[in-house]
């Protein structure tokens, strides 16, 4: 068996003691959140969220499974740009971008799994399902098959690192057969997250709800995606300086490529936005306070960004695209919240409206901390933010 | 507008006219976008 690769290899910095103050700070969260988790499955959803008949889709679903699938869509966006569409020059982001999915996919199982319970059913729905009628049972296919696929790209990275070279020319062989069913699996259920609401015509607001939610949910995904690996760039950049070996000035023509990317995504999600208002002659509902409220969500957090990315590409400002990046990625959050439990439900009474606890609200941070961790673990030690020396050149 | 038919021909009628507003407003946007490109 090859011996592991050496540290002096990997441009790694010496080692810290464990007491820093962000383990400890990560400690605590996470001891907090496997607490509030083992109330929840011993005591049920009551003990630990406001999750209800009428509210029975809260922070877990709104934020860890539809944020966090749409956040993690820079995998598909990045490895489709750099393996199908032959984009070499942003092969630099797509390591980190795909650990990042892979890591945010997990999550959204953890998520899911602590908001259904019975984490032993998981598999339930390959063996008894609703049939392929079922846009649940699509998304649940889906993902399960998504999440294997970032697993399996995810790979190469370790086997460099433990140095088995030929597992890692096995897996990278595949590279571009996973791509394409990245992207393919990736596009069904992104869309198939917003057809779920095409059932709820009476309880999502009118200006949330549409025929076309599917291509609203796919459009801010690759929207999401690209903002994300350019937030994610930002902080690892700093994070892991000492590892990175492309220039400021390759780093910053691969975030102004994002940028348009980014620019034009947006661009087309507010044009079908605007269109779908037109055709469900839905103008006059702007005039309402769930109208106003959806103008800040359209233009606070889609036009602005445009805007922002539109000027940062054209004049090559790197800040303007880190906030207009933040902004996107704020704004698909709250679309999906919007969708999930604010503009769900609409017409409830207020007394009844759902407000997530404040222990799913920990929940959810200590899930999000877990991955940062996870990443920060494997960033330090994989070939993630550099290539091998050993194996550059390769897929 | 007195029909569901009437209705639809109309909110139809103003969607092709938006969207094709929205395609020529894509031409100066994309312009806008790729100024730098032409100028490098």
């Amino acid at each position: 068996m090859s011996h592991p690769v050496s540290t002096a290899v990997s441009p790694s910095e010496p080692r810290k003691g464990l007491l820093t103050p962000f383990n400890l700070i990560s400690g605590v969260i996470l001891l907090g959140g496997a607490v509030i988790l083992a109330l929840r499955f011993t005591r049920g959803l009551a003990a630990t969220t406001n999750l209800s008949h009428t509210n029975p889709w809260g922070l877990w679903i709104g934020f860890d499974v539809m944020s966090g699938v749409a956040l993690a869509a820079g995998g598909f966006v990045t490895s489709s740009a750099v393996y199908l569409f032959g984009m070499k020059e942003y092969k630099p982001v797509v390591r980190p971008a795909i650990l990042t999915g892979f890591l945010g996919y997990f999550l959204v199982v953890l998520g899911l799994l602590a908001d259904l319970g019975r984490p032993w059913r998981l598999p339930y729905p390959f063996i008894r399902q609703a049939g392929p009628t079922s846009p649940l049972f699509e998304v649940a296919l889906c993902v399960a098959l998504y999440l294997t696929v970032l697993f399996i790209e995810s790979t190469p990275a370790a086997l460099e690192w433990l140095g088995l070279r030929w597992w890692r020319k096995v897996v990278g062989s595949m590279t571009v057969a996973l791509t394409i069913m990245g992207l393919i699996l990736s596009t069904m259920h992104q869309s198939t997250l917003g057809a779920m609401y095409m059932v709820t015509p009476t309880k999502l607001h009118p200006l949330w709800y549409s025929g076309h939610i599917p291509v609203h949910f796919f459009i801010s995904a690759v929207a999401a995606g690209l903002s994300m690996v350019i937030v994610e760039g930002m902080i690892s950049h700093r994070a892991f300086h000492h590892q990175v070996q492309i220039s400021q000035e390759q780093f910053q023509r691969i975030n102004l490529g994002l940028a348009k990317g980014a620019a034009v995504a947006l661009a087309t999600y507010l044009a079908v936005k605007v269109v779908g208002l037109t055709l469900e002659d839905e103008w006059h509902l702007l005039g309402t306070g769930w109208g106003l409220w959806y103008l800040v969500e359209l233009l606070g957090f889609v036009l602005l960004p445009c805007i922002l990315f539109s000027v940062a590409y054209r004049e090559g400002r790197l800040l303007l695209v880190r906030v207009a990046a933040v902004i996107t990625v704020i704004g698909v959050v709250l679309n999906r919240f919007n969708v999930t439990f604010i503009a769900f439900n609409w017409e409830v009474p207020a007394g009844q409206r759902y407000v997530p606890h404040w222990m799913e609200v920990w929940v959810t941070v200590a899930f999000i901390t877990s991955a940062v961790v996870a990443f920060r673990w494997i960033a330090n030690r994989m070939p993630i933010m550099y290539e091998h020396p050993d194996y550059s050149g390769m897929h | 507008m007195h029909t569901l038919f009437d209705y639809l021909t109309h909110t139809k009628g103003m969607t092709y006219i938006v969207a094709g507003i929205l395609l020529v407003c894509f031409i100066p946007f994309w312009q806008f976008l790729t100024e730098r490109e032409r100028h490098d």
